[in-house]
């Protein structure tokens, strides 16, 4: 799919233009230098803002507009990429096309600017009552992820595996600030948001490019585009180089693990490409290293994978276990890894696993939000365009050999367990 | 093979085999992949059911059972031949089904073939038995200590009399050691006949090809038993405990869940389309536009974790509302106070007609992903639903086909379950 760039009174505006989907899907992204004093505040912004505008002040008023415009889909979302903050808005609709009306898709855009830049505000500040509510309401939420073992082990794996980088990982919600968080706090990071955030615009779809411009330029008018920061874009994973061993005893059934690694190698896109490829074949799927010893030849979990996350260049492992197999588990972890840091992956499990990362990397052709998606990852990190065909052909021309150099200075950073009372 | 629309620019070639094996195809020949999935009529309640009105028992869990056997039969491991091929396969089972499906980019009908092939005869293993027996051992005891699947069936037990409602699909430990090759055997003879099967068939595939491998296909060219028709009989006679509390230790949040039964009466009355009416109505009366909402949200009664939905199956209904909170007592009393007063509710005619639109949209948007719209033609048909006329039906109901449903929220059908935390002094080891 090819990439269309246009710079529209200096904002940049990108076009994703395919025929195949009935929908259109529209993104405004808004980047700027990662601050994990943000972190509350842009998830809160996430949040409120989606819930209701000047206009239509309160959530039946939006919710009725969202559903006479054919159910507009409205997700945000706020994550960090290395020292890169991102705040995304997007919206996905039924292209004028197929339900025969000609301003679908403009009053859709108008509803999603609305929510941007027009939102509720009482005294020029975002209402205090929405904020505390919404404290509230994630108070609750940690409550309730400890009904979920496994989210709730997951999530306290996390904050012990990611303890020396509490400056460059962005997890919700961060507790150093969560007392402070206040209606003058979410308003003074919207107005940054607005006034200091790069913003860049993906619209993916079956559209006129010159009606689509002229349509961004009449509706953004009143905006002022801002250079992107250059502020030296970098994700690097910081270690104590000490084995952090965590034990959490409570009355539960299984043994939930989970093993985090500190992977010793600098974050490019080769090493990316090397890295995924090996996920896939540690933990990735039914024949996978994990999987064919830990579950099928010994037995010991129902389920066990490996996952590699690329923005923060995290990997850990996870499996479920009985308590009196909990040893025998870790051991058998350990030595699947040892075994492929000498070398040994056959041919045939490798070649598998390059398989199923060009299937999975040639299917997301099948789904326009992830083709957006991928788009705007790879633009904010790299400047350029998704390109299926060359990320394809660097997976194929992947040796074994570097996987296994790259692979070598993995150790064990964090392993938390989460087991019955002795 | 009928060629029928289901939607603007989306067909469904319908026809039945040889055998009686009813399948639907859909293709989207632009899209990438491909999805497969092979339906038997054969689920986690049929444990006790009746042919020609004679009863017929199998131990819990024996559905589940097979599915984790099919992937062993005749020797060789069926998800080999399919990761081969860099296509993805997996099963699971219902109440009412097990499903066996797979999605491919490349070599749909070979792949569709061989997944064909496993089900002509069926012959397993004692060590393949006894490894599945492990396996299933250990998923049964994942959900051992969720305590919102605990409240859950606590809720169908509190509802229903009828064991094949709430008991677990997988069955227990201890019905897992009772199956044996034998019942395997009896369970393939009753119910994995192609006349209790459906294929379905989504995305990017030639339909002629297909049609063509599976007119010489063994499963279709052998000479099959007759097919005894399998019945149930569901007892949804009342209960007259409609409230049950129980405190533990072990739980961090409250967790409250609350059923509305659709009385038999109603939910027998055949002229009703409940898997049509069911969702708009409840999407609706939940949704952020309605009057319920707006008050369950100035009491700070709705949060992250709140969720509305109807559960329809072939023999029962009932409307399923559940949320964790620190409020308890005030959403138990809140909720079953807005659900009574709900026939004196007034809805405004604006929200209907733009949920209305909102439903046209969302048929439009399922279309429009292989994956999902291979989910829906599924779903409708596992209900029951007319495929090719359930849009327009959705497009045609009335404010008045919901008045059916206003009326059931009585203090007679209503049963709510509170699971309450205790406080508990927790170990960390470092």
């Amino acid at each position: 799919m090819k990439i269309i760039k246009r710079e529209i009174d200096s904002l940049n505006v990108y076009y994703m233009p395919n025929k195949k989907f009935k929908t259109i899907d529209m993104a405004f992204v808004f980047t700027n230098k990662f601050d994990p004093k943000e972190i509350n505040e842009r998830n809160f912004l996430t949040e409120i803002l989606m819930e209701t505008t000047s206009k239509y002040n309160n959530q039946e008023k939006l919710s009725l507009a969202c559903d006479n415009l054919y159910g507009l889909d409205k997700t945000s979302n706020y994550h960090n990429v290395g020292n890169m903050s991102i705040t995304t808005f997007m919206a996905r609709t039924i292209n004028d096309k197929f339900v025969d009306e000609s301003d679908v898709f403009s009053a859709s855009l108008d509803l999603l600017l609305e929510i941007i830049f027009k939102p509720k505000l009482f005294n020029g500040l975002i209402p205090k009552k929405g904020v505390e509510e919404l404290k509230e309401q994630t108070e609750e939420l940690l409550l309730s992820i400890k009904q979920n073992k496994n989210a709730y082990t997951y999530y306290q794996f996390m904050h012990e595996y990611t303890r020396n980088n509490r400056d460059t990982i962005a997890i919700f919600p961060e507790k150093r600030y969560f007392d402070d968080i206040s209606s003058i706090t979410v308003t003074n990071i919207y107005k940054k948001m607005i006034e200091e955030d790069c913003l860049q615009i993906f619209i993916a779809g079956d559209f006129d490019h010159d009606k689509m411009d002229e349509l961004i330029k009449t509706k953004m008018s009143f905006y002022k585009a801002k250079t992107n920061l250059d502020y030296g874009f970098q994700n690097q994973f910081i270690s104590d180089n000490k084995l952090n061993e965590v034990t959490e005893k409570e009355s539960t059934g299984q043994s939930r693990i989970f093993i985090g690694y500190n992977l010793g190698f600098d974050v490019t896109k080769k090493n990316v490409s090397l890295m995924t490829l090996f996920d896939e074949i540690f933990g990735g799927y039914e024949k996978s290293k994990l999987f064919s010893n830990i579950r099928e030849k010994l037995q010991l979990s129902y389920y066990v994978y490996s996952r590699y996350n690329e923005d923060n260049n995290l990997f850990f492992v996870n499996l479920e276990t009985s308590k009196q197999n909990l040893k025998q588990a870790l051991e058998a972890v350990e030595k699947e890894l040892k075994a492929c840091q000498m070398g040994e992956i056959s041919d045939e499990l490798f070649i598998q696993a390059k398989t199923n990362l060009t299937k999975r990397l040639e299917i997301a052709m099948d789904s326009q939000t992830k083709l957006l998606l991928h788009n705007i990852i790879e633009y904010l990190k790299y400047g350029s365009a998704f390109d299926l065909e060359n990320k394809i052909k660097t997976i194929q021309e992947i040796t074994k050999e570097e996987i296994v150099s790259l692979i070598k200075n993995i150790t064990v950073d964090t392993i938390y367990i989460y087991t019955n009372e002795d | 093979m009928q060629k029928k629309e289901i939607l603007k620019d989306e067909f469904i070639f319908e026809t039945t085999l040889k055998n009686g094996l009813k399948v639907y195809l859909h293709p989207k020949r632009k899209f990438v992949q491909a999805f497969a999935a092979l339906q038997i009529g054969f689920g986690g309640r049929d444990f006790r059911y009746l042919i020609n009105n004679e009863k017929q028992e199998l131990p819990k869990g024996t559905a589940h059972f097979l599915e984790h056997m099919l992937f062993e039969n005749n020797g060789s491991t069926l998800s080999d031949f399919f990761i081969d091929q860099g296509a993805d396969i997996n099963a699971y089972t219902s109440r009412k089904l097990t499903s066996y499906y797979f999605s491919t980019r490349d070599n749909f009908t070979n792949l569709l073939k061989r997944l064909l092939d496993n089900f002509v005869d069926y012959n397993f293993s004692e060590t393949s038995v006894k490894k599945e027996r492990k396996i299933i051992t250990q998923e049964l005891s994942m959900n051992d200590d969720s305590y919102s699947v605990k409240a859950y069936k606590t809720l169908l037990k509190m509802m229903y009399k009828d064991e094949s409602i709430y008991e677990d699909i997988g069955g227990s430990q201890k019905t897992i050691k009772e199956i044996t090759i034998e019942t395997l055997k009896k369970a393939t003879t009753d119910f994995y006949h192609p006349k209790n099967m459906s294929l379905v068939l989504t995305g990017n595939f030639d339909k002629d090809e297909v049609i063509a491998m599976l007119d010489v296909h063994p499963f279709v060219l052998k000479n099959w038993h007759e097919y005894q028709e399998i019945t149930h009989k569901t007892d949804l006679s009342d209960k007259s405990k409609h409230i049950y509390k129980r405190e533990d230790s072990a739980l961090d949040t409250n967790i409250v869940e609350v059923g509305v039964k659709i009385p038999e009466a109603i939910f027998n009355d055949k002229s009703l389309d409940h898997n049509i009416i069911t969702n708009s109505f409840f999407s609706m009366i939940f949704s952020p536009a309605s009057p319920l909402y707006k008050v369950l949200k100035k009491k700070k009664l709705h949060n992250f974790t709140f969720s509305a939905s109807p559960v329809i199956e072939d023999d029962y209904g009932f409307f399923n509302i559940s949320i964790e909170t620190k409020k308890v007592k005030l959403f138990s009393k809140t909720i079953q106070e807005l659900l009574i007063d709900l026939p004196n509710m007034k809805f405004d005619e604006k929200i209907f007609k733009a949920y209305k639109r909102a439903d046209i949209g969302r048929a439009i948007k399922a279309f429009d992903d292989v994956k999902q719209s291979h989910s829906l033609v599924k779903r409708l048909i596992n209900d029951g639903v007319d495929l090719y006329t359930f849009v327009e039906k959705s497009k045609n109901i009335t404010f008045d086909d919901f008045l059916v449903y206003q009326n059931i929220f009585t203090k007679n059908n209503i049963y709510i379950v509170e699971y309450l935390s205790k406080p508990l002094n927790k170990k960390k080891n470092k």
